[in-house]
C-alpha cells in the first residue's frame, strides 16, 4: 500500500518491504514448525535384540513370534502424510455429466443403461464412489445380488459424502 | 395320365387305315404312318425333355431369385477400435490424436468446411465431428475446440452442436473375421457410386448393357468373329450380367452346359430384376484385387485397397484403373506390375473418351498421372492380427465360427489406438536394439506385450509377435512360460494377509535354505548374485527379488496358502504345490499375468479381462454387451502395503533403471522376472490407469543375455514413457497407517533417526519394538534456527 504513494523515495521503500517479510516470518515459521512437527525422537528407547529371525545356516526355518503384548502407544503419524489422492478436478465436469445420464436412467428404470453409463464413467475414474452405487443398485434390480454386493462394496469403499446411501444399500442386500 | 395319353393318338391312326383302299393310298397311308409312328414315338421325348426344360428353368429362377433376394454374400464381422473419448482433463498427445484423427480418415485442412475435417493451431485443435450410431446412441456432428498442454487435454469447447461435457469419435476399423475362403467387400449402394464409375464400367466392359436382355448375341458374334480373326481368345461376348451369374451363381467351369445355364440365368436375372439392382449387384461382386490371403471384391472396398480413400473421393485416373482391373486384377496388379496396370488404365481412359464420357483435354491429363497407388507399406489391411484373435477367442464362446464370418456382424472392442501403436513400435524396436547390444543373432530373440486398463479390465493392446502385422503364433496368449519372479508379489500378499504374523518390515532370513523333496532331492535355491544377505526386511526381500528369503517365506507360510492366492488372483491353470512354486516354476503365458497383476494394480479387485464391449448385428441392432463383472476381492489393506513394496521396487529395487528415462514424479510399481539360464526376460508393471506385461525370450526355449530388468522392463519404460498416463495413488484403507521403521531393523524409529523409513502398516499388524535412534536433525528445521 505504501507503495502506491509516489511521495515515498526508494530508500524508504527498503524498510517498508522489509518489515512486511518480518510480519509474515512469525506465521511461515509456526506454519514450518507444524509442518515439521513429528513424532519425539526415541533416543531413549533401549536397543535391543528383537529376538526375531536368528536363523541357522542349515536353512531350519523358524516362524516369527506372533506380535503380542501391548500396543505401542505413541500416536500414528497425522493422516496429512499420506493425503487421500485428489482426484484431477478437471475430470470433473465429464464425470459429472456421466453420474448425471446415468442417475436418469435409474430414474427411469432402465438399469442396463444405467450399468453401461456407470462403467462409462468408470473408465475415467475409476475410484468414483457413485458410479460403483448406480452399479449396485442396477444389478439388485436386476437380481443379481452377488454383483450388486461386490459393486456396493466396492462403492462403501471409496464413498465420501453418499456413504449413507451406500450403507442403506448394502444392508438391503444382505437379505 | 400315361396310360390315357396313347389312346387317343392310336384311334387316330386306326381311322386313317380304314380311309385308305388302294396301293398308292396304302403307300402313302404307310408312309402318313410312318410319320406319324414316328411322331407318336419323338412326342414322348420332346414332352419330356420340354417338361425337363421347365423343370430346368424353374429350378434356375428360384435359385436366382433366392440368392438374389436372400443376403447376397457371407458378410464378415467387422471389429472396431474403442472410440476416441474427448473430455477436458483427458490424458492424451497431439501425435496419439493426430494418429486417431488419421485412422478415421479425417483431412487435416486449413479452413474447416464439412464434417471429417480438422486443424492445428499451436496447440488449439479444431475438429468438424462426423455423426455416428453406435449402441443406440447418436452421436451428432459437431465442431470442437481442443486445447492441448502437457500430454493432457486442458479444455473442450463444443463451438457448433449439441453441447457436451464428453463427447466420442467413430471407433476405427481395424479388421474383420473371416471365413475359410477370405471373400471380403464393403458395401456400397449406387446411389454412392460415382456416375462416372458406372458409365466407364459399361463402356469398357458391355456398351449394350442398358439396351440387352441378359445375354447379347451382337456381343457374341462380335467376339467371335474377334477371336476366329486372332486365332486366339481376345474378347469374351459376356455381357455384365453373364459376368455377374458366372461369378455369382456357377463355378468356373467352361464346359457348354455351364453357358447355356449362364445364359438363361441371366435371362432371368434381366426379367426380375432392375438394371440397376444388376449393375450394382456387379459392383460389389466383382473380384478386384488380393490382400494376403484375403479377396478384394467390389469397389468399395478396391477404393480403400488400392487409394485409401472412399470410393466418392475417387478421381478419374484413378476410377480409370479400378475398371481396367475388372478384366484381370492379378494380371494388371499395380504394384506387381505397375506398367501393364499403366497401360490398361490409358486404355480405359481412351474408351472412356471415345464413348464422349470425358473430353480430349481430361484424357490428356489423366493419361500423364501416376498410378497413385498407396505404397505397399502403407496398406492397412490386416493391422492387429494378434488383438483380433484374442477378440475371436472371446467371441467364440457366444458366436459360431459361421456367424462370426458371414453375418456381417459388428464388434466393438477395447483396443486403444495409441496404446496399441506404442506396445508395437517398443517392442519391434527394443528387441532390435538389444540383439545388436549384446551381440546376439538378428531376429532371434521373440516377445509379447498386453496393456490393460487398470479398473475397467479392458486390454487396450496385444502384441503377439515381433513384427506386428504377422498373423502366426500369438505369444502373448498361447506362449506360456514360467514366470520367475513374477510370482513373488503373490507370495508376499499371502504373507501381508491378515491370518498371517507378517508386514512389510519384519524380518526374514535371506540364508541359504535347503528344502527336502518327496523323492530325496533337495531343493536349493539361490539368489541371483549368489549372495546371501543375511536378515532382510520382508519389504526389501521384494524389492531386490531375493529367492532364498522368498523360498523361507514361502514355506513358511505354505505351499497352500500361496496356492489359494494364486488361485484367487485368477489364476486358472493347475498349481502344482511344489517348493519351485515360490519361485515361478508356475508357466502362464502374458495373457495370464496380466490377469493376475490387474488385481495388484486395480486395489486388490479381481476381475476377467475383456477385448469387447459389444457385439451388434449388420442393421445396428445390439445382440450383446459385456459388462463389467467383479470378482471375490482380496484384502484391500493387504493389497495397499504389497502396491507400497511393488512402488518401492521401482524406485530402488529391481525396477529402477525405468526412471533413467521416466520421470520420478511418475509413481509406478511393478516386477521383473527372470528364469533359469535366462531364458524369459519378465517384467509386469502398472501405473494408475495402465497395466503392461512384457515377455522376451527365445521360441526355442533357449538362453538369452536377458534379465528381466535389462530386457522386458526396457520394453516396458518405452511403452510407458510415451503413453500418457498417470501416478498409482495408493488408497488408504482406514486401518492402513504409515511408521516410521528403522532401515535395518524394522523396529519403530522416527523420521529423524538416521536410516528411517516410512511404510504402511495395519493397526492390528504392526511393528512394537522401538529401535535405537541416531538423531538426525530435520533440515528444515536446522535452517530455520540459524534464522531465529
Amino acid at each position: 500500500m505504501a507503495d502506491n504513494t509516489p511521495a515515498i523515495s526508494s530508500n524508504a521503500k527498503v524498510p517498508a518491504r522489509l518489515s512486511r517479510r518480518l510480519g509474515w516470518l512469525p506465521i511461515c515459521a509456526s506454519l514450518f514448525l507444524l509442518a515439521c512437527q513429528s513424532t519425539p525422537p526415541v533416543s531413549r528407547a533401549p536397543i535391543e535384540d528383537t529376538g526375531q529371525s536368528a536363523e541357522s545356516s542349515t536353512g531350519v526355518v523358524q516362524a516369527p513370534e506372533p506380535e503380542g503384548g501391548e500396543l505401542d502407544s505413541r500416536q500414528p503419524l497425522p493422516t496429512d502424510e499420506r493425503p487421500e489422492p485428489a482426484r484431477p478436478a478437471s475430470h470433473e465436469a465429464a464425470l459429472l455429466a456421466i453420474e448425471e445420464d446415468a442417475e436418469q436412467f435409474l430414474q427411469q428404470q432402465d438399469w442396463r443403461k444405467a450399468i453401461e453409463v456407470a462403467e462409462r464413467g468408470l473408465r475415467i475414474d475409476r475410484r468414483y464412489a457413485e458410479f460403483y452405487r448406480i452399479l449396485g443398485v442396477s444389478y439388485q434390480q436386476l437380481g443379481d445380488t452377488a454383483q450388486a454386493q461386490r459393486f456396493a462394496q466396492q462403492a462403501r469403499r471409496f464413498c465420501r459424502s453418499q456413504c449413507r446411501q451406500v450403507d442403506e444399500l448394502l444392508q438391503q442386500l444382505q437379505f | 395320365m400315361s396310360r390315357q395319353k396313347p389312346s387317343p393318338s392310336s384311334r387316330k391312326s386306326r381311322s386313317s387305315a380304314k380311309s385308305g383302299r388302294s396301293t398308292k393310298s396304302r403307300r402313302a397311308a404307310s408312309k402318313r404312318s410312318l410319320f406319324s409312328r414316328l411322331w407318336r414315338w419323338s412326342l414322348w421325348p420332346l414332352m419330356l425333355l420340354l417338361l425337363a426344360f421347365a423343370l430346368w428353368v424353374l429350378y434356375l429362377d428360384v435359385s436366382v431369385r433366392h440368392k438374389f433376394d436372400g443376403r447376397k454374400w457371407a458378410m464378415p464381422a467387422r471389429v472396431y477400435a474403442q472410440p476416441l473419448e474427448l473430455y477436458q482433463g483427458k490424458q492424451i498427445t497431439y501425435a496419439d490424436l493426430e494418429a486417431e484423427l488419421s485412422a478415421l480418415r479425417y483431412r487435416p485442412v486449413e479452413r474447416l468446411s464439412e464434417a471429417g475435417q480438422w486443424r492445428r493451431q499451436g496447440s488449439e485443435v479444431e475438429i468438424a465431428t462426423r455423426a455416428f450410431d453406435m449402441g443406440g446412441r447418436t452421436e451428432p456432428e459437431r465442431l470442437v475446440r481442443l486445447q492441448l498442454h502437457d500430454r493432457q487435454l486442458t479444455s473442450m469447447q463444443i463451438v457448433r452442436g449439441k453441447p457436451a461435457s464428453l463427447l466420442a469419435l467413430e471407433p476405427a476399423l481395424i479388421g474383420g473375421i473371416y471365413p475359410q475362403r477370405q471373400e471380403d467387400r464393403e458395401l456400397i449402394r449406387l446411389q454412392d457410386v460415382p456416375p462416372l464409375l458406372g458409365e466407364a464400367l459399361i463402356a469398357v466392359e458391355d456398351r449394350a448393357f442398358v439396351q440387352h436382355y441378359g445375354v447379347s448375341p451382337r456381343a457374341i458374334a462380335r467376339a467371335a468373329w474377334v477371336n476366329f480373326q486372332s486365332g486366339r481368345v481376345v474378347q469374351g461376348g459376356s455381357t455384365l450380367t453373364q459376368q455377374l451369374v458366372k461369378n455369382f451363381f456357377l463355378d468356373d467351369s467352361r464346359r457348354l452346359s455351364r453357358k447355356l445355364t449362364e445364359a438363361m440365368m441371366s435371362l432371368l436375372l434381366e426379367w426380375h430384376y432392375s438394371k440397376a439392382e444388376i449393375l450394382e449387384t456387379y459392383m460389389n461382386e466383382v473380384y478386384l484385387g488380393q490382400s494376403g490371403p484375403r479377396q478384394i471384391h467390389g469397389f468399395g472396398l478396391a477404393a480403400k485397397h488400392y487409394f485409401d480413400k472412399p470410393l466418392q473421393d475417387l478421381e478419374l485416373p484413378q476410377i480409370a484403373l479400378l475398371v481396367g482391373l475388372v478384366k484381370g486384377a492379378s494380371y494388371y496388379n499395380p504394384w506387381r506390375n505397375p506398367e501393364r496396370a499403366l497401360e490398361r488404365r490409358n486404355l480405359v481412359l481412351n474408351v472412356m473418351h471415345e464413348q464422349q464420357l470425358i473430353d480430349s483435354q481430361s484424357l490428356r491429363r489423366a493419361e500423364r498421372t501416376p498410378l497413385e497407388v498407396v505404397p505397399l507399406q502403407q496398406r492397412r489391411l490386416h493391422d492387429h492380427p494378434a488383438f483380433i484373435d484374442l477378440v475371436k477367442r472371446q467371441l467364440r464362446q457366444d458366436y459360431s465360427d459361421e456367424a462370426l464370418s458371414s453375418e456381417g456382424l459388428r464388434v466393438f472392442t477395447t483396443l486403444s489406438l495409441s496404446a496399441q501403436a506404442q506396445a508395437e513400435r517398443a517392442l519391434t524396436e527394443r528387441l532390435a536394439e538389444l540383439e545388436n547390444r549384446f551381440a546376439v543373432d538378428k531376429d532371434s530373440l521373440q516377445g509379447a506385450v498386453i496393456i490393460t486398463a487398470v479398473g475397467s479390465g479392458e486390454v487396450e493392446a496385444v502384441v503377439g509377435d515381433r513384427n506386428p502385422k504377422f498373423a502366426g503364433f500369438n505369444r502373448a496368449l498361447d506362449a506360456s512360460r514360467p514366470i520367475g519372479s513374477l510370482v513373488k508379489p503373490a507370495v508376499f500378499l499371502t504373507a501381508l494377509k491378515q491370518d498371517q504374523p507378517y508386514h512389510l518390515a519384519s524380518l526374514i532370513s535371506d540364508s541359504a535354505v535347503a528344502v527336502a523333496g518327496p523323492d530325496d532331492s533337495v531343493w536349493r535355491p539361490q539368489n541371483f548374485d549368489r549372495q546371501s544377505h543375511g536378515d532382510v526386511l520382508l519389504i526389501d526381500a521384494l524389492i531386490h527379488s531375493y529367492n532364498q528369503a522368498t523360498a523361507r517365506l514361502g514355506m513358511m507360510i505354505g505351499l497352500d496358502k500361496v496356492a489359494t492366492t494364486l488361485r484367487e488372483l485368477g489364476v486358472k491353470q493347475p498349481i502344482e504345490e511344489v517348493p519351485a512354486m515360490l519361485l515361478g516354476a508356475l508357466e502362464l503365458t502374458p495373457a495370464d499375468v496380466s490377469g493376475m497383476y490387474h488385481a495388484f494394480a486395480n486395489d486388490g479387485v479381481v476381475m476377467p479381462l475383456r477385448a469387447i464391449r459389444s457385439v451388434e448385428d449388420a442393421h445396428g441392432e445390439r445382440l450383446n454387451r459385456y459388462p463389467l463383472t467383479l470378482d471375490e476381492p482380496l484384502e484391500p489393506a493387504a493389497v495397499e502395503q504389497l502396491q507400497y513394496a511393488m512402488q518401492a521396487v521401482m524406485e530402488e529395487g529391481t525396477g529402477q533403471t525405468a526412471y533413467r528415462r521416466l520421470p520420478k514424479s511418475l509413481a509406478l510399481a511393478g516386477k521383473t522376472g527372470t528364469t533359469n539360464d535366462q531364458r524369459d526376460s519378465w517384467f509386469a508393471g502398472f501405473s494408475g490407469r495402465h497395466l503392461a506385461v512384457v515377455w522376451l525370450g527365445r521360441d526355442d526355449n533357449g538362453a538369452t543375455p536377458l534379465t528381466g530388468g535389462t530386457g522386458a522392463l526396457q520394453v516396458w519404460t518405452d511403452i510407458v514413457s510415451r503413453l500418457p498416463t498417470e501416478s498409482l495413488d495408493i488408497y488408504p484403507s482406514p486401518e492402513i497407517e504409515y511408521l516410521w521403521v528403522d532401515g535395518d531393523n524394522g523396529s519403530l524409529s522416527s523420521e529423524n533417526c538416521r536410516g528411517a523409513r516410512l511404510m504402511p502398516f495395519t493397526t492390528h499388524k504392526r511393528p512394537l519394538e522401538t529401535a535405537a535412534c541416531e538423531w538426525i536433525e530435520h533440515p528444515v528445521l536446522h535452517w530455520m534456527k540459524k534464522w531465529f
